[in-house]
This record gives C-alpha cells, structure tokens and sequence, in this order.
C-alpha cells in the first residue's frame, strides 16, 4: 500500500542545498500537503519521490519498498504538473489513455480505463480538442484523469491549481480531495498557499529553505504552532516584542516594550530574563472603544480602516507604539472609526510566546 | 547627458509612418528585385534553349577558328566555336638559305580529345592531316579534308585541334594556332568527312616575286582565324538521360544524408543537451568545427583522410580505402551537413520543455517510449527544419564534391561540365530550382500534419532499448561516428598543413612566391567579398526581418513572404548561379564581374541572415516594446535600445553565419564569374594535381583564418553560444 516514507533525503543543486535531511512519513490513504513558500524546496521533494530528480543522500520508501534506484516508470505514481503538462501533439483523449498505451494494454482496455477516470472527474465533453484549445479547468481535469489513468493509488500533484482563477480553484481543490478519498488514494500536494493546504489536507508539512518545521493536521498547525514561522505562515499573527520578567509554571509575565506588562502562556525551557516575542492571532484580539484597563489590555488608537467584505481589519498603534492588527466580522461589530481611541485585549489563553530569533524577527519570518 | 544629433534626427524620422513604411516596403523591393525575380527571370529568358536537350543527338556542325580566348579543361586557347569569328592571324617567319627559293608552304592540322584534367589524347596519331599547299604569295583560300574515325568521348571533354604549317617541305612544322571546342557533352565524334577551309596569306618583305623569294628575305606564312571545318559532326551524349540521372543522384544523395544525419545527430545531439558530465561543452564547440570550415577545404580534407594512401586511413591498408566515387560524396556530405543538424537539435533539445518527458514517464513511459511518443513528436519542427538544412546544404554543395566525386555526376558537376552550353544548364538549374522549391513548399505545408507513428507500442522491447546498457552503446556509437566520420576526415587536412610548415613550403607560401601570388589574392577576394556581402546583407535583410516577424503588412503577406525568404536557402546554388548569369549577362551585359559575383553570395546568403534576426524579434515579447514607447522612447529608440540590445546574438550569429557561408561558396561562383576565390583555386589546385603539401597549406591557412575571424567574434560576444 503507497505510504511513502523518506528518510534523511537531501538534494543539493550545485551550493543550494534544495532539500535538507529531511525525514517524513505519509500514511496509507492521507491527504498530505507540502506548504512552504516559493523556493523551499517542496516541488524538489515533491520529484524526489517521484523519481525526476535522484536524492544525493538519504532513503525513499513507497509502500515500504526502497525506490531511490527506480526510475519514475516503475514508481507507480501519478503526477499532476504545475503546468499540467499536457502533451500538445495529443488531443485531450490520447492524454488520458497514455498511461494505459504506453504499459502495453490494448486499445480497448485502455479505453475502458480512460472512461472510467473522465467519469471520476466529470468530463466527457470536448475530449478531441488540443490542449491548447482548452481552459484552465479543463486542462486541470484532464491532466488529473491522465495521472488518475495510469492506475496507480499514488497521486503526487505538484501547485495542481495555482493556474487557475480563484473561483474555479476553490471549486476544484473540494473536488480533488473527494476523488481521492472516493477512490482510497494516497495524494501528496504541493502549494504555496496556506489556506488551500488547510483545506484539502489530512496533514501538512510546512518547509523552510529545504527543511520541515513542523509536521501537523491544519487545526494543531493553527492552534499550536511550534515555531514562530508557522505562527506567521498559518493564519496571521501580530509580534509583540519583550522579555520575560516573571516565570510561572505556565504563564508568564512579559514587559513588552514601553514597560507593558501582560500575562501569557510560555512554552517549555524558557527562562527569566530571556527576550521573546508574543504571538497574537488578529481575530483573537478584543478591540473595545476607549480606553479601559483590564488584565491583558492596551490602549491605542485607530491607525487605519480596511474594509475586506467578510471582515473587517484595524491597524492599531498601541500606546508603546507598536502597531497590531485586528480582525473582526463586519456584519456584527459597531465599527470604529480611525483616530479613536480604544484598548486592545487578549486572553492570556490564546497567546503563543517564542524566544526571540537570533537572526531577527523580519528574517525569520521572511518567505523570501 | 545631450542625446547625440544623429540618434536625434533618426527618432524624428521614424517616428512619421510614412518613412518607416517607406523603409519596409524598400526592403521588400530591394528582396525581389535582387534576390529572388534575377534567378527567376534568367530562367525565363534562355528557356527556349532547353531544346537543345532534348534535341536530335547526332549534330553536323560547321566549326569557326575564332581569336577569342576562353579557358576549357584547363586549356587557355582560342575558340572553336559554332558562330562566325572576328578575324585575327598567325604566320611563322623563315628566312631562306638558297639564292632563290620556289614557294611551297603546306598547311595541316592534328586533332586531340582533351579530358577534364588537361590530359590530351591524340586522334591523328602524329600526322599532319588535311593538308594543303600553298605555292604562291598574297592571300587565297584553300581546302582540304580529314576523314574523322569514330571516336569515344566523355562529356566533358573537349576536342582541340592544332593548325601547323612549315614553309617549305625541307623545314619542320611549326604550331600558327591551337583552337578548342567547349566541353562538348558527346558520346562519340562521329565517322566524317572534315572540309577544313583554310584563309591563307604568305608573305615575303623584300625582293618577292610571285612564286620565288631571296635568301635573306623574310617569308610570312599566315593563317586567320576565319578559317572553319564543315562537317564536324558529333553525336551528343543523350543529354536529357544524363541530366536527369544527374538530377536524381543530388537528391537521392541529399535525402540519404539527411536521414542519416537526423539518425545519428539526434543521439548526438541528445548527448550534449542531457549529458551531465563537463567534457561534453568541449565536444559541443568541437562539434561546430567542421561547420566553419570551407567545403572545398573540408572536401579535400575528407579526400585525403579516405583515399591518400601515403597520409589517410588509407595508408594503414596499403591502397586507397574509399576511392572517389559515390560513397566518398557521401561521407563528405555527411560530413559537413551533420554538424547542422546537431546544432539544431541541441538547441531545440534545451529550449524543450523536460517536463512533457518527466510526466510521460510518471505515466509509466521508459526512456525510449517517453523520447519516441512525447519528445520527438513535440521536437518535430526542429528535426523537419534540420532535415531542411542538410538536405539544402548536400544538394548545393559543387566544390567539395567536384574533389571527391570521380566519375560521379550530380546535378552541380554537370552544371558546372556544361558551361557553355545554355540549353543544358537552363534545364538543369530550372530542375534543380523547381523541384527544392516543391520540396520544400511541400514540407512546409505538410510538415505540420505529418504523424510520427506513436500509436503502437511495444512495451517489452522499448524497455529493453531504455536500458542504461543500449543507452551507452547508443552514445558511445554516436561518439564513435562523430570522431571517425566528421571530426578526423574534417581536421585531416591538418597533417599536410604542417608536414609544409616543416618542409619549409610555409616560408615560400608566406612570400608569396609560385602559385601563392595567386592564393593570396584569392584570400583577399575572399574575405572581402565576404565582409561586404555580409554588411550589405544586414543593412537590406534587417527591415525584412522585422516585416517578417512583426507582421507588419499582414498575416498572410508576411507568412509569404517568410517561404520566400527561405527559398534561396534551399535552391542548389549553383543552379542559382547560372541562372543569376543568365540574367545579369543577357540584361545588364556593362555590370562588372565583381558585382555579379557580389549578387550571386547575395542570393545565396540572404536568408541565412534575415532568418535569424527574424526568429530573434519574434523571441521579444512586444509588451517590451509597447513599454518602451509608453516610456516616451521614438521608434528607432525602441529599436535601438530593447529590440538590438536583445536581438545583437542573434544579429552576430546570423552574421557569422552568411560571412561563412559566403566564404565557403564555390557552385555560384564557378558559374557567375571567372574570379577566383578561395575555395574555387582550392578546386582547382586540386583539379591540376598540386602536391599534397601545397594544398595542405592552403587549407590550413584558409582554415586557419576563418578560425580567427570566428574566435574574435566569440570574444566580442564573450564567450556567448553564438550559433
């Protein structure tokens, strides 16, 4: 059964090292999604697996069998391009039953198969026009009947809708994932986009310049994330300076810049004295008009409006100068108004604390 | 900083329609006008010579002994011509001994065939045939007859006949003329009876009576050149079969190699785009070697390698491996056609996008069957353009194959053995023209729906062919045929050069003594002719490229125009010499030799140049341009600034490439004018038998050259592909 395994795999490409020791392990049947930004590596390892580039150290398993010396053919993988990929001296019905053609099944076989995975993606139309003459969607269909097709339980898919206009991308990333579980695939998606990675994944895997992070389902990614990265790249976080001048069991008492002292949850082996940075998401945050002194609570004023649709989003400058966003449903708050005064509050309950990056917080941050 | 006047006036300029129109619509004219309407046009105008072809072979023919001059296998002499002459006159001087002496001066004639190397065969055996006497002073005219035997005869020889004369029976012949017909194209000369019709005078300066002299007078024996022989009667060689068969051999040999090069260029080329490993840059630029070399250089380079039995492969066995002929064309052909197509498809191979390939294989498809069904289907264009390339450089190429072609005869060497005959080569040229131009309208058209065969597939035996085993045979063969059958017969040539620079022939050539008097002015014709060609090609080819690729009069008139453009590229260009001289003789006869030969390469390279450049501006995405001018910069500033800056490779390898090609010309050349370049004196150093050395320096300074002018144009670019 395809579960894939890699062990201590690294790719180096001249001095960049593409993918960095990284181990992993993607169960029977997963929904799995490689995250990270553009350049990290994940299409690397994403190929790596299936065969089109070779790993310079380190173990792939599929389906408990070591592949590192099988060439792609022999892998039993299905592959959606980026740029789908689609042969252009084909039509789109040739596409489909390559896979079955080139492994030598007869024409009616083949085409039986081709039947069967245009049925799973709800395609039956226009199967005689070039690629060139098709839409995006359309493309994307066809380019996952072909992978589909080749018969494999293996579904690899590389940025599989990051060609496509926003609509029909969230349309079709629901769609996917249905066909995989419907049909008991394992899928191993590649995408620079956290909110599709939330949606359509069992787990995800988010890497940084060719290593893991962190390893999660999208709610423990959301809701605890290991890493001051994670908590920047999933969701969105504010970053609020300061150092810990009280250490509790839990909790922690941190003097934020301007001399601010707010209650927080602290992770383990931190210490008194050490500077940190205290992660709030925007939507956590109790925007209040002006200004009261609660536990947790800092005044500001309103910087700047942006009016999003769904929500709505204030810039705060707080009192020690420092600037947070908050998020809130437009439908159901009074809103405020720039220049008024409020205070800003959150529960020591929904606050991440992180050491503060050696290399800095922009830096660490930096999807680039 | 004040932007320069000059770049201030043209902005001006181009920025009124008007003018710019002005310019493409020139370009286009100049296009026709020079380059594609003469070769038409002196077709047209010389067809009603075409019967000569299919004429009655046997001919009876009164000859003219005429005072021009003309040069036929190798001889300088007098006409033997079938038109009336201008007059001119021989005579020998004898002073006489006797106190007085009767006149009687005899006139007589020997006859020779004369082969393609200077080689001369006598027919009348050494006696003084037709003779006549002459006994009296002042002019008369006299005949007398020959009975011709049957004689066998090649085409391209050619009959000379030597008029003698002594003037009195005690005293020795002496030679009063030599006169030759062209290379005659017959079979045989045929039994008859010879009238030759002698225009006589003798002379004596003093003391003459009318059948006596003195001794110590001078007696004048003299022949003009309006004598003439009725009933030279030949019977010409079946001109249309030879033709035809001519034909044939260009094609069947340029569509055998170019199959062949696309067969063992792809591997080729598939090695130096995927290999991984470093050396493969080397062989990349060694690759293009023989591409810079002139033919005729790499032709006698090939000649040596295969037949020299002192220097080539040849010497290990004892005798000649490959003696000219067919096969020898062959390998010179693919020689120097193959390294086109590796460049081709090099390029096409790293401009493909691999993921086509990777997603054919993550569908199950090994190596060969993911190459077979994805990669070569999507290459097609490349491999259908390289087929063109080799086909059009094998049917065109005349010197290179006139060293190694024996007693082969293809469509250019019996062009360039019927010089002088129209009809023949008016039909030779026409069909040599209209049928690479069918070709290759054919293949364009076609070319888009021919399928490769990827519907079948053979799993187990593609499998096997995937294999890392066939996969190295497979490059270690395409190595093998690589070094063995281009690089060693093209670099050959390299070993005599040196043995001359040893055995101190180098010094003499470098003086410029002998023979190298003419080399050197061969060199300098050459290399100017080429530079000149050159320039004038970018100034007249840079509007149409632009015309081309931006569409500028439309879609239709500028795909048109983009076949037409090319069309010169795959007309044999011999074929088009002869009907270039046709045209510019008959028309604008005061034109200097020089300028038919500086249209002829025209002609010849035109597209070479346009073709790149066009391919260039179509690369640049127009937005660029749009940008620009939304930036407030003019037309020529456009121009200047984003399409030349991104375009200059481009412009510089299609330079390069019609400064080579021009170099190289030999087919045209031959025909057009009786200038000597550099490749047309190698022909015929070779033609003359001039010893290997000699030779061997003269190619390997040509070489040399070219190889100079080539690396400073890749420092100019530095370092950049440039092809």
């Amino acid at each position: 059964m395809p579960n894939v395994r890699l062990v201590n795999v690294t790719k180096k490409f001249g001095r960049i090292v593409a993918v960095d020791c990284v181990s992993l392990h993607i169960y029977d049947k997963e929904y799995f999604s490689l995250l990270g930004p553009s350049g990290c590596g994940k299409t690397t390892l994403l190929r790596l697996i299936a065969g089109l580039v070779q790993p310079d150290e380190g173990e792939i398993y599929i389906g408990d069998k070591l592949v590192n010396n099988v060439p792609p053919e022999d892998r039993d993988i299905g592959f959606v391009f980026q740029t789908f990929a689609l042969f252009p001296h084909m039509n789109a019905w040739d596409n489909v039953i390559y896979g079955p053609r080139v492994k030598g099944f007869d024409m009616k076989k083949a085409a039986t198969i081709g039947h069967e995975v245009l049925e799973m993606v709800r395609l039956h139309e226009r199967l005689d026009a070039y690629t060139n003459e098709l839409s995006g969607g359309m493309m994307q269909r066809i380019a996952v009947a072909r992978a589909l097709a080749a018969g494999s339980k293996l579904l690899l898919l590389d940025e599989p809708l990051g060609q496509l206009d926003a609509k029909v991308r969230n349309e079709l990333r629901y769609e996917i994932r249905k066909m995989t579980k419907d049909l008991e695939l394992t899928a191993i998606h590649v995408t620079h986009d956290q909110a599709e990675a939330m949606a359509i994944s069992d787990r995800i895997a988010v890497i940084k310049k060719g290593k893991i992070v962190q390893v999660g389902n999208p709610k423990e990614l959301y809701m605890t994330p290991q890493n001051i990265f994670i908590a920047h790249f999933i969701g969105e976080s504010n970053f609020l300076e300061g150092y810990i001048s009280h250490l509790n069991k839990k909790e922690a008492t941190i003097e934020l810049r301007g001399g601010i002292k707010v209650q927080a949850r602290t992770q383990k082996n931190m210490s008194k004295g050490e500077r940190v940075a205290l992660a709030v998401r925007p939507e956590t945050l109790v925007i209040e008009k002006d200004t009261k002194k609660n536990e947790n609570s800092i005044t500001g004023i309103v910087e700047r409006i942006t009016f999003e649709g769904t929500n709505i989003r204030y810039e705060v400058r707080l009192e020690n100068q420092d600037l947070v966003v908050v998020v809130k449903p437009s439908l159901i708050e009074e809103w405020l108004n720039v220049g008024e005064k409020t205070t800003v509050s959150f529960s020591s309950e929904k606050t991440h604390v992180f050491a503060y990056p050696e290399r800095g917080l922009r830096e660490e941050l930096s999807v680039e | 900083m004040p932007r320069p006047k000059v770049t201030e006036a043209l902005n001006k300029l181009s920025s009124k329609t008007a003018i710019k129109n002005s310019i493409y619509i020139l370009s286009i004219i100049i296009f026709f006008a020079l380059i594609l309407l003469p070769p038409i046009l002196g077709i047209i105008i010389k067809w009603d010579t075409m019967n000569q072809v299919f004429a009655d072979p046997t001919k009876i023919e009164t000859r003219y002994m005429q005072a021009a001059f003309w040069r036929i296998n190798g001889l300088n002499t007098s006409k033997l011509d079938v038109e009336y002459p201008p007059p001119s006159s021989y005579s020998t001087n004898s002073t006489s001994s006797a106190n007085t002496v009767d006149i009687n001066c005899s006139y007589g004639i020997r006859v020779w065939k004369r082969m393609e190397n200077g080689e001369e065969q006598e027919i009348t055996n050494g006696s003084y045939v037709a003779l006549v006497n002459k006994e009296n002073l002042g002019k008369s005219d006299e005949n007398g007859t020959w009975n011709c035997p049957i004689t066998q005869m090649n085409p391209a020889d050619s009959v000379v006949i030597r008029v003698y004369c002594r003037t009195h029976p005690n005293r020795s012949w002496g030679s009063v003329g030599t006169y030759t017909t062209s290379q005659l194209g017959a079979t045989q000369l045929n039994n008859s009876t010879w009238m030759i019709h002698y225009c006589l005078e003798v002379t004596a300066d003093e003391h003459e009576q009318h059948f006596t002299y003195y001794t110590g007078d001078t007696l004048s024996a003299g022949f003009t050149s309006f004598s003439q022989i009725d009933g030279f009667t030949w019977t010409s060689g079946a001109t249309f079969m030879r033709a035809t068969s001519a034909i044939c051999a260009s094609f069947l040999v340029a569509i055998f190699v170019a199959t062949v090069d696309i067969l063992t260029g792809l591997p080729m080329a598939w090695l130096i785009a995927r290999g991984q490993s470093r050396w493969l840059s080397i062989l990349d630029t060694f690759s293009d070697i023989p591409f810079i070399i002139p033919t005729a250089t790499l032709g006698y380079s090939v000649l040596l390698f295969w037949s020299d039995t002192q220097r080539g492969v040849s010497s290990l066995f004892g005798n000649s491996l490959v003696s000219p002929g067919w096969i020898l064309v062959i390998l010179l052909h693919f020689a120097f056609s193959y390294p086109v197509v590796v460049r081709v498809l090099v390029g096409a191979l790293l401009d493909y996008k691999r993921e086509y390939e990777q997603a054919s294989r993550t569908l199950g498809a090994p190596p060969f069957t993911a190459a077979r069904t994805v990669t070569f289907p999507i290459l097609k264009p490349a491999l259908i353009a390289s087929f063109i390339l080799a086909f059009s450089r094998s049917i065109s190429e005349t010197g290179a194959t006139m060293m190694v072609a024996g007693a082969v005869l293809n469509g250019p060497i019996f062009i360039k053995s019927y010089i002088g005959q129209d009809g023949p080569l008016v039909f030779v040229s026409f069909v040599l023209i209209a049928v690479s131009t069918l070709i290759f309208i054919a293949i364009r058209l076609l070319g888009p729906k021919l399928k490769l065969p990827i519907r079948r597939i053979w799993p187990s035996t593609e499998r096997k062919l995937s294999s890392s085993k066939v996969a190295s045979s497979r490059n270690g063969l395409a190595l093998l045929t690589f070094l063995a059958l281009v690089l060693a017969p093209s670099l050959f040539v390299a070993l005599p050069a040196f043995e001359a620079v040893i055995t101190g022939a180098f010094s003499e050539a470098l003086a410029g003594a002998g023979i190298w008097a003419e080399y050197w002015q061969s060199i300098f014709l050459t290399y100017s002719l080429g530079i000149l060609v050159t320039l004038i090609n970018v100034v007249i080819g840079l509007p149409m490229a632009i015309v081309v690729a931006r569409r500028k009069f439309g879609e239709l008139p500028s795909s048109i125009l983009d076949v037409l453009v090319n069309i010169p590229l795959v007309v044999p260009s011999v074929a088009l010499g002869v009907s270039l001289a046709f045209f510019w003789k008959e028309n604008f006869a005061f034109i200097p030799e020089i300028w038919l030969l500086i249209f002829a390469h025209l002609a010849i390279t035109y597209p070479y140049f346009v073709r790149s450049m066009s391919a260039a501006v179509e690369r640049i995405n127009i937005e660029l341009e749009d940008a620009s001018r939304t930036l407030g910069a003019k037309p020529f500033s456009v121009f200047r600034t984003i399409v030349f800056p991104l375009t200059k490779y481009s412009m510089i390898s299609g330079a390069v490439m019609t400064f080579t090609r021009s170099v190289s010309e030999t087919g045209a050349t031959m025909v057009v004018s009786n200038l000597v370049t550099a490749p047309v004196l190698l022909v015929n150093w070779v033609k003359t038998g001039v010893p290997t050395a000699t030779l061997g320096l003269g190619c390997g300074l040509l070489i040399l050259f070219s190889f100079i002018i080539l690396l400073g144009l890749r420092l100019i670019v530095r370092g950049r592909g440039i092809y």
